[in-house]
């Protein structure tokens, strides 16, 4: 860990953690999404959530931003507890999901505008609207229809509108996917002045190389349990003791795993060892 | 609230404005306005012909609602209410829910905006499209009769706000029951599973049943139209109706009607109750919604996007698509394999066959129910013994329908280039895909016949005729839209560019028609008899379709997969 990091941690551990989530559970039917997960995300820290297909994020996502209610467990954004005080809470977070779909019929000046009332963050508008415009290479589009965009320009409009309102904590569901090489670096960069900042930032993905680069904890999912949380070291200390009592792997990747090679012996690890919470299959869409 | 109404009005006025850009846009509102423009002219006309017939009596009466009396008004008010509760329920017990764009649900479900807002903002959109059926139906039974009585519409503005109240509450009291039961899949209670199958059952059971009893009304109302003569039956469901036991029952659908009577009696202190007691239902109604606010956003979710993949693959004439979801909705089971027909254009027969099979029922019965429509309009605008009128409808009505037989062509063409590289003749590969297509047009077909013979019209000679013409002119038809197909594979999103294009592809397929019909009155000048006659048609209709056919190969040897 270099210098920079060791110092965000500390401070980050000295805070009280921005979004912080608690036995997490979320029953459909017979059907068990999440399964007692916790975890917290500090101000000025980047949390990877990663798992396979079907391991939960996406609901995890959806729970923390209020659409889906839990079964059981405690989300808090900023100290607002969201089942009690849910419009509090919701000022502080911005989601950014996977698809973008903004609407097609309002202008990128409009949708700006309409987040913003929506945010009730009016003042400043033009000027705060206007410098992401800059930022994500949109102002010559200020006037298009979303429906006249690209599918990667309405991705840029749908990140711009949550940097809009100085959200504290920022959920991202795949982030990266739909953005070319230069919107997708633009982003990271933005992701980590969020963290500059001081905000948490919460990023689900499948994109490993991502993670490597930004995230300063990871949460591991498997059919809605938790399987691994920590720092990338503690996470690969972990996976390379496992790596040299599971795998048959060459030597290198038993002294010095891949992250690919941690995910991989963490999920397995947590199939041959049962942890498939309830053993219900996978959903659809997560 | 306040972002609600900026996004509304903004793409409200956004819509507005991409119609100079897109002049096509026009095309169904100028098509709409002109329809209520020629209605406005005919009440006007009505009006001002001196044809005012003041001190009509408000009776209802199978007399008066066969000639068109204030009787006949509120009829046709309980009627489009029952209609509206029966169909309240059905959707109650069902799955539906209230739907929300994926926009809504990426912008909207996060926002910190209350809940109940949200859903108010889509309750309001709800609302206000029901003013058209609250307004507009009354509106065009009764205009004739308020023109006659020397008023305007206006005097009907009680009875459609009556209208509209009772169709508010339905719609509460529904969406209620919906986010009531679509929030209740939390938790692991094993009697849940029972219960949903039960309520299913039960569904089924009330649809199926409300069906019948409106397909009978429907029956019976068209009946009594075409035989005035006997009308026993027809006064003895509206005694039914009109008796004191069922307007008790039915009281908020008969305070609804009942406050048309204020436009020929002005206002009593009962109107002022019955209004009172509406607005009291749909204000109550809200309520009960707002009570199950705290889950909805969960509850729509699932259903929204079900629902936007549906609409997105039926306006694509997706069929795949729509055969997956329903597939994973549980609506399709995997049926027994059917042996092998043999190599080649057989195996897609086969193949074409296998899925005949995994058709579930519902579409059976759907077929069914629209191989009923041209008899109903037969018996509507047709004389009883006219054939050449019923087969004019049953000619119109399959062409209109044909575009529901090419769904296996268009999904064909999505995966044209595995078709393509198949062992298989381009021609005999169009054939064997249209085959089965053209076998269920036929079927439909003769079904309508059946129905129109079971009412009693349809038995005359040229009738007979049209039976042996038939299959033939189903497969000219298929094999005309299949070239239109072949031209424009894919369904554009644009309704009014689909419109254009099926436009010339009704016209296309009526010129197709062109040469049997003048042989049809060639030979029925020469007295040839019914048999002869169908045959003559037949073979002519045969020659059109082997040259839609040649083209439709041309057309897919050189249709681009990439395309």
């Amino acid at each position: 860990m270099s210098l920079p990091d060791a110092l965000r941690s500390e401070a980050a551990a000295a805070d009280p953690p921005l979004l912080v989530v608690q036995g997490l559970t979320k029953r459909y039917r017979k059907f068990t999404a999440l399964s007692d997960v916790s975890f917290s995300v500090a101000a000025g820290e980047i949390v990877g959530l990663l798992g396979p297909n079907g391991a939960g994020k996406t609901t995890t996502l959806r729970c923390i931003s209020g659409i889906v209610r839990p079964t059981a467990g405690r989300v808090s954004v900023g100290g607002y507890d969201l089942a009690g005080q849910e419009q509090d809470a919701k000022r502080l977070l911005a989601f950014v999901p996977e698809q973008p779909n903004p609407y097609e019929m309002l202008t990128v000046w409009e949708h700006l505008r309409f987040v913003a009332h929506a945010y009730g963050t009016t003042d400043g508008f033009d000027e705060r609207a206007n410098a992401l415009l800059e930022r994500f290479v949109l102002t010559e589009k200020r006037n298009a229809l979303v429906g006249t965009l690209s599918k990667g320009m309405r991705q840029k409009l749908t990140i711009a509108c949550a940097f809009l309102h100085r959200a504290r904590v920022f959920l991202f569901d795949e982030p990266l996917i739909g953005l070319d090489p230069q919107g997708g670096r633009e982003l990271r960069e933005r992701i980590a002045e969020a963290r500059n900042e001081g905000a948490a930032v919460l990023v689900s993905t499948h994109m490993l190389d991502t993670v490597e680069r930004l995230c300063d904890r990871i949460v591991i999912l498997r059919h809605g349990v938790k399987i691994a949380e920590g720092t990338l070291d503690e996470i690969r200390e972990r996976a390379a003791r496992s790596i040299s009592t599971w795998s048959s792997g060459d030597s290198a990747a038993r002294t010095d795993p891949s992250l690919e090679d941690v995910f991989l012996t963490l999920t397995n690890e947590a199939t041959a060892a049962g942890g498939d919470g309830d053993g219900s299959p996978p959903r659809d869409g997560e | 609230m306040r972002a609600l109404l900026y996004l509304t009005i903004r793409r409200f006025l956004n819509s507005i404005k991409q119609i100079p850009r897109q002049p096509r846009l026009l095309v169904p509102y100028l098509l709409m306005g002109l329809f209520l423009l020629m209605q406005g002219v005919a009440f006007f006309a009505l009006h001002n012909a001196g044809a005012a017939r003041p001190g009509l009596s408000p009776a209802f009466t199978p007399n008066e609602f066969l000639t068109g009396g204030p009787g006949a008004l509120i009829a046709a008010v309980r009627g489009i209410l029952l209609l509206s509760l029966l169909t309240s329920i059905v959707q109650a017990m069902g799955e539906g829910s209230l739907f929300f764009t994926q926009s809504d649900m990426d912008f909207l479900f996060p926002a910190p905006l209350s809940r109940r807002a949200v859903l108010l903002f889509k309750m309001l959109g709800r609302y206000l499209a029901l003013i058209f059926p609250a307004a507009y139906l009354p509106l065009l039974v009764g205009t004739s009769l308020l023109a006659r009585a020397g008023t305007t519409p206006l005097a009907y503005l009680p009875g459609i706000f009556g209208t509209w109240l009772f169709m508010i509450t339905a719609a509460n009291l529904t969406q209620a029951a919906l986010l009531a039961r679509g929030t209740s899949d939390d938790g692991e209670d094993p009697a849940d599973e029972a219960r949903a199958k039960r309520r299913e059952r039960a569904r089924r059971v009330i649809s199926g049943a409300t069906t019948v009893l409106l397909l009978g009304i429907l029956g019976l109302v068209f009946y009594a139209m075409g035989n005035r003569e006997n009308r026993g039956l027809l006064e003895e469901v509206l005694r039914v109706v009109n008796s004191r036991t069922a307007t008790l029952l039915l009281a908020p659908v008969a305070w609804a009607s009942d406050l048309y009577r204020v436009a020929f009696e002005g206002w009593t202190l009962a109107d002022a109750g019955r209004l009172l007691g509406l607005l009291a239902l749909a204000v109550g109604s809200l309520g009960l919604l707002f009570s199950r606010e705290r889950d909805f956003y969960e509850g729509v979710m699932d259903f929204s996007q079900k629902q936007a993949r549906m609409v997105s693959a039926m306006r694509q004439g997706d069929a795949g698509s729509i055969l997956s979801q329903m597939a994973q909705d549980g609506k399709l089971s995997a049926g027994r394999t059917l042996r092998d027909f043999g190599m080649g254009a057989r195996a897609i027969l086969w193949k074409d066959a296998v899925s005949l099979t995994r058709t579930p029922l519902r579409s059976w019965l759907t077929l069914l129910f629209l191989a009923s429509f041209p008899a109903f309009f037969s018996l509507i605008f047709g004389k009883r013994q006219n054939d050449i009128g019923l087969v004019f409808w049953l000619v119109m009505f399959t062409v209109q329908t044909s575009s529901l037989f090419l769904l296996g062509l268009r999904d064909m063409l999505r995966r044209a280039d595995i078709t393509k590289a198949l062992p298989v003749s381009p021609g005999k590969l169009l054939l064997a895909e249209l085959a089965f297509s053209a076998l269920q047009m036929t079927i439909l077909g003769w079904l309508s016949m059946g129905i129109m013979w079971l009412l009693g019209s349809g038995r005359g000679p040229v009738f007979a005729a049209a039976l042996v013409v038939f299959p033939s002119v189903a497969a000219l038809i298929l094999f005309v839209q299949t070239c239109f197909v072949l031209v424009y594979p894919v369904a554009n999103q644009d309704a009014a560019q689909n419109g254009i294009s099926g436009l010339l592809s009704l016209l296309a397929s009526m010129l197709a028609l062109l040469p049997g019909v003048i042989a049809g009155i060639l030979l029925s000048l020469a007295n040839a008899p019914p048999v002869l006659l169908g045959l003559g048609v037949a073979v002519v209709n045969a020659v059109a379709a082997a040259c839609a056919f040649a083209v439709a190969t041309f057309l897919w040897q050189r249709f681009d997969p990439t395309s």
